[in-house]
């Protein structure tokens, strides 16, 4: 029975090794391609990847999330077919985890950050059943597979990185970026009273911030909070749309005689997410800067300016 | 060097004063809740800036306009009124720590120490080179600064700063933009602007979480603890936690708190384990949607899987459910029904 279990449990190591192999080389698309920027960017283009960072996110996100983890999946299935062994904490733990998993997995899998929650619960579960169920050498083996498997899928998530880094010049992460260990960690605008003041906007010119909070945090500008890629503003006593039910030049006069805006703060990043907002931007607004770390600053362009 | 100084007496006071104070108070109860110290310490030191911003939270929401001194002052009597209450807990605590020279005989815990020490070299590299870049953490840090500015905080349908047009998008609990109120008082005693404080809370938390999985893994053995723990840490997703500026690692430590409690409680039910978990899953639901939302799966299948009597259930729930409500869920009920609408709204997923 042990010797069955054992094989069993290697088998099952070497599986998710497997997986992760392929996930990093051949599943993950290192270019968007066809595919929706966000639902590129979110890792979950297509529809394995859905279900793999997506529904199934918090057991099966290699890029982010330990292999080790993905082991829990069997143990769910063992723990179901042997329910009635169980202890009444290990059913409930059982019962949480499953629907733990459904609700992130529903709600948010795709953000790793959400998946991670679960990690804790999914190693301690795994490590735990591995010195349940053997001992001596064989526990010893097994414990060392389960830390190879670990560091190993984080070599490929870091080589998965730098291929993707490679493919897009705008991919941006501070183990990719070139430079020193500041520049490489610090993505914020260098100064960004200079930056405004330098390009003519005053500290009393009201600004459309494209979902920035830095705005806020480094200055004491006014500002009109906005978000690119829902197309709304987010104002005092509603969200409304900007460009929805809106012709561009509508769009333009509303921002200028009704919220008093002429600029826009946005990132190179930001603007690509909504192609109608990227269209508005290079039809009436004018680039008036735009820093080394991405940041943009447009001014709108009065009704009559070409 | 003044923003060094406000950072060294935050690091003492909140996470380490404040911390061992709720950790010796935990560990008073020790006897009753019958679960292994050091796992029960480490939630109590973590539980400590927790408690902080629920002090805060009541401050501003019941004395608005509240003076930035009375703020600053109430919450040091809060701890001392904790600190005393403690009582036999501090033996216990001191217990042990008379342990942990026996505990550095092992060879497997220089492995936790070595790792402890990588942490804090990976945490001065990002202190002195990583400023608050990141968007979800601006929104908490704005939002923080102007709890402070304003003394207040209350409740409306759009969350919205006339001053300045910023509309806060966030759900959640406050209790992360709290800590950025919790160093604005500090700072603005010393008259700086310094966020290090709140930016090394990441770190702070993902070495505690780090240390509890390490410390119930022990219980199987030196080596699984040390195998168990690098299977965990040795992944992308945990280097981004414990070194991204975020409230990640703070509700993950809560979330992996309350799910021992959970244990507990199922292994040997009662009112004081009970008491426990209602605590830490407050914790977990008052930093973020998420960590309510699971708590609420938590509770449903705790109460549904208890092997208890309907009495019993009902005799231990209320007041656990009711310190939970105390302990921070009163902000979703306020949010709900006077405020944004929590998650019952068209919810923008960036």
């Amino acid at each position: 029975m042990e010797r069955r279990a054992l094989l069993l449990t290697w088998i099952l190591i070497i599986i998710v090794g497997l997986m992760a192999i392929f996930y990093h080389q051949k599943w993950m698309p290192v270019s968007q391609g066809d595919l929706d920027i966000a639902l590129f960017s979110r890792g979950i283009g297509t529809p394995l990847l859905l279900w793999l960072n997506g529904y199934l996110g918090v057991f099966l996100n290699f890029q982010y999330l330990s292999p080790v983890g993905a082991l829990a999946i069997p143990l769910i299935v063992f723990g179901l077919f042997r329910w009635r062994h169980l202890e009444r904490w290990q059913q409930a733990l059982l019962v949480f985890t499953v629907m733990a998993a459904a609700v992130i997995g529903v709600f948010g899998g795709f953000n790793y950050r959400y998946a991670l929650t679960l990690q804790p619960l999914l190693v301690v579960a795994v490590t735990a059943s591995v010195c349940a169920f053997f001992t001596g050498k064989q526990r010893t083996f097994l414990l060392v597979a389960l830390v190879v498997l670990a560091v190993g899928n984080t070599v490929l998530s870091m080589e998965l990185r730098q291929r993707l880094w490679k493919a897009n010049p705008d991919y941006s992460s501070p183990d990719t970026r070139d430079g020193s260990m500041k520049e490489r960690l610090d993505s914020g605008p260098r100064d960004l009273e200079a930056f405004l003041d330098s390009n003519g906007v005053r500290p009393t010119d009201t600004v459309l911030v494209n979902n920035l909070p830095i705005w806020y945090y480094a200055t004491e500008r006014p500002g009109i909070y906005f978000w690119g890629g829902s197309d709304q503003l987010f104002l005092a006593h509603s969200k409304p749309f900007l460009f929805k039910d809106r012709t561009d030049d509508q769009a333009a006069s509303f921002l200028m005689d009704s919220l008093h805006c002429h600029y826009i703060f946005s990132t190179r990043e930001y603007d690509l997410y909504n192609p109608h907002y990227r269209a508005f931007l290079e039809s009436h607004t004018q680039l008036l800067a735009s820093d080394e770390r991405g940041f943009t600053l447009y001014r709108l362009k009065a009704p009559s300016e070409p | 060097m003044s923003a060094m100084v406000s950072f060294i007496a935050l690091v003492v006071t909140t996470n380490l004063l404040f911390g061992l104070i709720t950790a010796a108070f935990f560990l008073r109860f020790r006897a009753r809740l019958l679960v292994p110290t050091w796992p029960l310490a480490l939630a109590g030191i973590g539980t400590g800036p927790f408690l902080l911003t629920i002090v805060l939270y009541y401050l501003l929401l019941l004395g608005p306009g509240i003076p930035p001194l009375v703020l600053l002052t109430v919450p040091f009597l809060f701890f001392a009124i904790l600190a005393w209450s403690a009582g036999p807990g501090w033996q216990e605590m001191g217990r042990l720590f008379k342990g942990i020279p026996r505990l550095l005989r092992e060879v497997s815990i220089w492995f936790l120490l070595a790792g402890s020490a990588f942490l804090l070299v990976i945490t001065v590299v990002f202190l002195a080179n990583k400023p608050l870049v990141d968007h979800d953490v601006l929104e908490y840090g704005v939002q923080g600064r102007i709890f402070l500015r304003d003394g207040v905080i209350g409740y409306s349908r759009f969350r919205f700063d006339a001053a300045t047009g910023f509309h806060y998008v966030g759900l959640h609990g406050f209790a992360f933009p709290l800590l950025f109120t919790w160093e604005g008082l500090w700072s603005g005693l010393l008259g700086l602007k310094t966020d290090m404080w709140v930016r090394s809370i990441t770190m702070w938390y993902a070495w505690l979480l780090i240390v509890f999985v390490w410390s119930v893994l022990r219980s199987l053995g030196a080596w699984v603890a040390m195998a168990g723990t690098m299977a965990l840490t040795a992944s992308l997703g945990f280097l981004f936690l414990a070194t991204i500026y975020h409230l990640d690692s703070m509700r993950i430590f809560f979330f992996a708190t309350a799910l021992a409690a959970f244990i507990a409680v199922l292994r040997a039910p009662g009112l004081d384990r009970m008491l426990l978990f209602a605590v830490l899953c407050a914790g977990g639901s008052f930093i973020h949607s998420i960590g309510a939302i699971l708590s609420a799966v938590l509770w449903v299948v705790l109460l549904v899987m208890l092997r208890a009597s309907i009495r019993d259930r009902i005799r231990w729930a209320v007041p656990a459910l009711g310190l939970m409500l105390v302990l921070g869920g009163v902000h979703y009920v306020l949010d709900v029904l006077f405020g944004t609408g929590w998650i019952f709204q068209d919810i923008i997923w960036y």
